[in-house]
This record gives structure tokens, C-alpha cells and sequence, in this order.
């Protein structure tokens, strides 16, 4: 049902509220707003996202993350074993050695290579285009 | 500037209804038909004849620096304000999906800056118990003495909890239109009347003694009436 005020009686707070004297706008409003209006409207469009350029690098990331995080849910169990058991990852048997100091190092160092890369990527973009 | 254009172009809610824009039932069923006035400016607009923009500027800078000052009770701020509101009416032109009138759209843009302005700077106000009191004592002329009390009043409106504070500003601009307040705020008309119910019976339990006068005028009324 549509609520109406109908059975609302108007009284003195009614018409103190609603009796206000108008106020006038000042003489150069008008010109004011359309001068902030033209600003805006020569204004450059803004830059939009670089979606073409980031695109790989996110894709990059993404699967970095799922490699490291299938990586940490491998050595999970090894963590706080005595001896280090070989592991199998993605079909080689790899030295514990390898698991424990080449990888991640590996890992560390290719993704400092691919920010590098990115952010080389992105200042020489900026300062060609 | 023409003083006299300004004064005939004060925002009265009615009025704007019939001259530049119409009831909202209304225009729903004609706009469906036909382009109304304000469509085709908004079109020119759209298809980049900026200076287009001025007319609407021209013709609802009163509404909404009159909103904007039942928002704030500051003259210069409500001028700083609505011409906030226009920046942002002209670049969300295309987020207008004419299903609701234009003035439905504006106000509801107006609504929105004023309530992030005032969220932003705060207005400096007195909390609703340390409003003065009217001072009907110390005011001997009574004109003055009713324009001190209905100013302290509409005070007291900037002091009512959030919640019912604005529904209470946009009903009274909005000469006591429940469905166009609710629009403009975009709640259901239900939640606006308890609201403002609520409200009410704040200023009223807040000047209990401008109670007794208010029935006394209004049983009055009736008495001249009868």
C-alpha cells in the first residue's frame, strides 16, 4: 500500500519547516559553474588502465602464485623431518638440495627479473608515448 | 544579471513540475512516446554543445542553492555546494536513464554531494540539547520574536541525528511531497514517513513549550475558520 500524508494535519512545525525565504544566487554563479564546466570539458580524458600491458604481467603473477603455492603445499610436509626426502615435482625427482635452496632462490630471482622487466616496460612505454 | 529573471525562476517545487519537467507518472508515460524539453537540452549537451549546459544551470540554480542551504544554513557554502552538484550532473548526463524525471535525477544527484560535502566538512552546529532556547522573553516586537523562533526551529533540524535529519530537509524543501523526498533519496516512501514521523516528535519533545503555542495557534485556526 502507498503511504500517503493524507492523514497528516499540517501544523506550526509543519509551516516553519516548510516556510523558508528563497535565496537568491549571486550574480555570477551561472558563469562560475560554466567556467569550472569548460575546465572540465577541455580537460584531457583520462588515461585509461593499461589492460594490454598489464594483462601478461597479471597473468604472470597469477601463475607464479599458483606455482609457488603448489611448491609450499609439496614441502609442507617435509618441514621440521629431520632427513629431506627427494621430491617429486611435475614428474622429476628433485635433490632435496634443489627443493630447499635452488628453488626458491630461482623463484626469487625470476620474479625480481620480471618486476624489472615490467617496470622497465611501463617507464619506457611512458616516456615514448 | 536580471534580478527579475532570478526572482521569477525561485525554485518552487510545483512550479518546476509544470514548467520545465513533469510529475514523474506523467513523464513516464510520455517520454515513452516523445522527447520532452529537457531530454533534447540533455541531448545537445551530450553531443558536446557545452554552453547548452548553462540553461540548465540557469534554470535550476535556485532549487538546488535553496537545497543545498536547508543542508548547511550557509550562504556561501550552499553556492559552493550546488555548483559541486552541477560539475557532477553534467559529467554523469549519460547515467540519467530517463526513466524518472529530470529534476528527479538532479535532486538525487544534488542529495548525494551535499551528504558527502557535509560527511567531508561537517557544518559547525550545536547538538539538539544545547539549541537555545526562544527567546521570546527578550524579544519585545513579535515579528522578530516569530522569526527568531522558526529560525532556531530550523536550527534544531541540522541537529536531529542523521538518520532523520535529512529526510526531514528534503520533505520540507520538497513542500511536504512524500514521494518526491523518498525519490530524491531514493527510499521507499514508507521508511521516509516513519522517518520523518520520528523527526517530528524529536523537534517537538526538543520545544515542548512552542508545543503548547502551536496548539493554541492551530485551535486557534480552526476557531477562525469555523
Amino acid at each position: 500500500m502507498r503511504p500517503d500524508m493524507s492523514d497528516h494535519q499540517p501544523d506550526k512545525l509543519d509551516r516553519i519547516l516548510a516556510q523558508e525565504d528563497a535565496l537568491l544566487p549571486s550574480s555570477g554563479f551561472t558563469a562560475s559553474v560554466m567556467d569550472a564546466i569548460h575546465e572540465e570539458a577541455a580537460a584531457p580524458a583520462p588515461i585509461p588502465f593499461p589492460w594490454k600491458l598489464a594483462l601478461p604481467g597479471i597473468a604472470g603473477f597469477i601463475a607464479a602464485l599458483i606455482l609457488v603455492v603448489r611448491f609450499g603445499l609439496q614441502i609442507w610436509p617435509t618441514i621440521g623431518q629431520t632427513e629431506l626426502l627427494p621430491l617429486n615435482w611435475g614428474g622429476f625427482d628433485l635433490p632435496p638440495f634443489a627443493t630447499t635452496v635452488v628453488l626458491p632462490a630461482l623463484l626469487a630471482v625470476t620474479a625480481s627479473l620480471l618486476c624489472l622487466l615490467l617496470t622497465w616496460r611501463f617507464a619506457v612505454g611512458r616516456s615514448t608515448g | 544579471m536580471n534580478l527579475n529573471s532570478i526572482t521569477a525562476r525561485l525554485y518552487r517545487p510545483s512550479q518546476a513540475s509544470s514548467h520545465f519537467d513533469e510529475p514523474a507518472q506523467h513523464s513516464l508515460l510520455r517520454e515513452k512516446t516523445e522527447v520532452t524539453p529537457e531530454a533534447a537540452l540533455v541531448d545537445r549537451i551530450l553531443a558536446g554543445d557545452t554552453q547548452a549546459f548553462a540553461d540548465v544551470v540557469r534554470r535550476w540554480q535556485g532549487p538546488l542553492i535553496n537545497m543545498a542551504w536547508r543542508y548547511c544554513r550557509d550562504r556561501a557554502r550552499a553556492e559552493e555546494m550546488a555548483q559541486e552538484a552541477f560539475i557532477r550532473a553534467w559529467r554523469g548526463l549519460r547515467s540519467w536513464r530517463r526513466e524518472s524525471s529530470f529534476s528527479t535525477w538532479l535532486f538525487s544527484v544534488a542529495a548525494n554531494v551535499y551528504r558527502n560535502e557535509l560527511k567531508r566538512i561537517p557544518s559547525v552546529h550545536l547538538s539538539l540539547d544545547e539549541a537555545p532556547e526562544p527567546s521570546e522573553l527578550f524579544v519585545h516586537d513579535a515579528v522578530l520574536a516569530d522569526a527568531a523562533r522558526d529560525e532556531t526551529v530550523r536550527r534544531a533540524v541540522l541537529a536531529l541525528p542523521e538518520k532523520y535529519r535529512e529526510p526531514t530537509i528534503l520533505f520540507y524543501f520538497h513542500e511536504m511531497d512524500l514521494a518526491a523526498a523518498a525519490a530524491t533519496m531514493g527510499i521507499p516512501e514508507g521508511t521516509m514517513k516513519a522517518r520523518l514521523s520520528r523527526a517530528r516528535a524529536i523537534l517537538r519533545k526538543r520545544f515542548p513549550q512552542l508545543a503548547e503555542n502551536w496548539n493554541d495557534a492551530s485551535q486557534g485556526g480552526t476557531a477562525h475558520e469555523a
